[in-house]
């Protein structure tokens, strides 16, 4: 049976794909240009490019069997999906940031700017600590640059744009690196194939460490 | 394939034939008896509101809670189905939605035929979908007997059954590292979440790594259920899966999941809850499952919107009209009138009070 896969248009989607040509699960395509949807000469896979932030919500409901999402989206999003493997490409740490100098009073009520509201409330609610979650879609840092936050919860990768906006780590949250997730229903019917994908990609990946 | 209704009383019937009698609820119960059970439910949020006399009341968002609170048995064991809709908030598009549950709860002297018969029924509902499907079947004393065995604390505890339950094989030897754990204790978690599907080999292996008395007990209750369906069409239909959880505070035995291919998620979850029931410390037990037949109905049982005749009409007699439209109903047709261009069917003009042909 053909398997459908997810894939996050972008760095990590070339990278999954050299992966996967290299682990034999699919056959060179050539050039993508505009197309969407791809099929695998061999018919072993079909995939297919969205947003990184889709990837869990294709797999999830079912449209895609598997995907590749980063561990970030699928903490945020909490899709009901099996997570089958760490690919360990894509790495980075999810951390809480401030501006140099910043000291925190940990009585007053911390305002907290981030994409990821869900992980940064889970965070600090761990910690019984109160916040004020303001949302942002990008520029994260811009918000304790402008007063408008105390700290930020975001992804630092090499911490180049912390660094060069007077800015520095304050707690690492997590490890972050991309994922194979999988439907749950596609995992029964399709186990052989998608334990076949799986084990070639993890002996590359773990090859690579 | 059937109707929309038909997957519906199909299952009632099914369950009408097991003896199973049917129950009806109120649309909405008191909040306090989903507040004090809220680890039993999937989300803790509720559409609530103000009943005039200012108790707080909520649309169902469970029915076993309301069964439970209503219909166990002083004595014996009451069977029951029911087709209900449960008010639940879907994450998806933020927003609360309305799905379609038919189940069946056992309460009471619940015994071994209880269990294989409430594992038998979800075979036999799955099956009425007429698609492939299977049943995935777990026990919650094995899961928590291994993590309990390797010894660790509640953290590393909660992190064990996350890893369990996402099937996460690369998050195990991190999670060794972390927490020190022992290579048993890794090759254990290794070889539960990977176990095969097949139960003749997935068995053999789960009876190698089950911890402590409750463990076993769960591995042989899986083994008599298992043989219970051998040589029968249901054999290659039933998985073991300890991915499968439950509360812990709820449920203490036998859990399952059921899926349809075509169908995203577990279409039908249930398993033995004893805890919910047993309050008392008298020995009552509790099984039974709800199937989500939403998403079965859309994708297998989609209504037909087509008619057999069409009759186009542009006035006139209308007793006459409605005369040759019954005609063709009492040939079991069934018609639809419409003045100018209609939908699809067979179509018949009708002209200055007469039916002149196609």
């Amino acid at each position: 049976m053909t398997v459908n896969i997810a894939l996050p248009k972008g760095r990590l989607a070339e990278k999954t794909l050299a992966l996967m040509k290299r682990a034999g699960i699919l056959q060179d395509v050539g050039d993508p240009g505009r197309k969407l949807v791809f099929e695998d000469e061999g018919g072993m896979v079909r995939y297919f490019l969205v947003k990184p932030w889709d990837v869990p919500v294709y797999v999830e409901r079912g449209v895609a069997d598997i995907g590749v999402a980063g561990k970030d989206i699928v903490t945020e999003n909490c899709p009901d999906v099996y997570e089958l493997l760490d690919l360990k490409m894509g790495k980075c740490r999810m951390c809480v940031c401030a501006k140099n100098g910043y000291v925190d009073r940990p009585g007053s009520k911390l305002r907290v700017a981030t994409k990821f509201v869900n992980t940064a409330k889970s965070y600090y609610s761990s910690l019984g600590r109160r916040i004020e979650v303001i949302k942002l879609n990008g520029s994260i840092e811009l918000a304790p640059l402008m007063n408008m936050s105390d700290v930020i919860v975001d992804l630092v990768e090499t911490g180049t744009t912390l660094k060069e906006n007077d800015m520095g780590v304050v707690n690492v949250i997590a490890e972050i690196s991309a994922r194979l997730i999988a439907n749950k229903t596609a995992y029964r019917f399709k186990r052989e194939e998608i334990d076949k994908i799986t084990s070639l990609l993890g002996a590359l990946v773990n090859e690579n460490i | 394939m059937g109707s929309n209704t038909d997957l519906k009383g199909m299952l009632e019937a099914l369950y009408a034939s097991y003896g199973y009698e049917k129950y009806r609820m109120a649309g909405f119960e008191e909040y306090s008896l989903y507040l004090e059970n809220k680890n039993f439910l999937t989300s803790d949020k509720m559409i609530t509101f103000n009943d005039l006399d200012g108790r707080l009341m909520a649309l169902k968002p469970d029915v076993t809670l309301s069964i439970v609170k209503n219909a166990l048995p002083r004595s014996g064991v009451g069977k029951y189905y029911y087709t209900e809709s449960v008010y639940r908030p879907n994450k998806a598009s933020d927003a609360f939605r309305e799905l379609t549950q038919t189940g069946l709860e056992a309460l009471g002297a619940v015994d071994d035929v209880t269990v294989t018969e409430a594992v038998e029924l979800a075979l036999k509902s799955l099956e009425l979908a007429g698609a492939e499907y299977v049943l995935a079947l777990s026990d919650v004393r094995f899961t928590e007997g291994m993590i309990h065995a390797i010894g660790k604390g509640e953290e590393v505890k909660e992190h064990l059954r996350e890893v369990i339950s996402k099937k996460s094989v690369g998050e195990i030897k991190w999670l060794a590292e972390k927490y020190a754990l022992t290579e048993r204790d890794e090759e254990a978690i290794r070889a539960i979440i990977t176990l095969p599907s097949e139960p003749l080999k997935a068995l053999p292996t789960a009876a190698k790594y089950a911890f402590g008395k409750e463990a076993n007990a769960a591995v042989d209750e899986l083994k008599a259920l298992i043989n219970a369906f051998s040589g029968t069409r249901y054999a290659d239909k039933l998985q073991i899966d300890f991915s499968i959880t439950g509360n812990t505070g709820y449920y203490n035995g036998v859990l399952f999941s059921g899926y349809v291919m075509g169908v995203a998620g577990a279409v039908l979850k249930g398993g033995r809850y004893d805890k919910l029931v047993d309050f008392s410390g008298g020995g009552k037990g509790a099984i039974g499952f709800a199937l989500y037949t939403d998403e079965i109905t859309e994708k297998y049982f989609p209504d037909d919107p087509s008619v057999d005749v069409v009759i186009e009409y542009d006035g006139g007699n209308v007793a006459e009209l409605l005369r040759t439209a019954d005609a063709f109903r009492s040939e079991g047709k069934s018609v639809l009138l419409s003045k100018g261009a209609a939908k699809s069917g067979k179509k018949y003009l009708f002209r200055n009070g007469e039916l002149i042909g196609k």
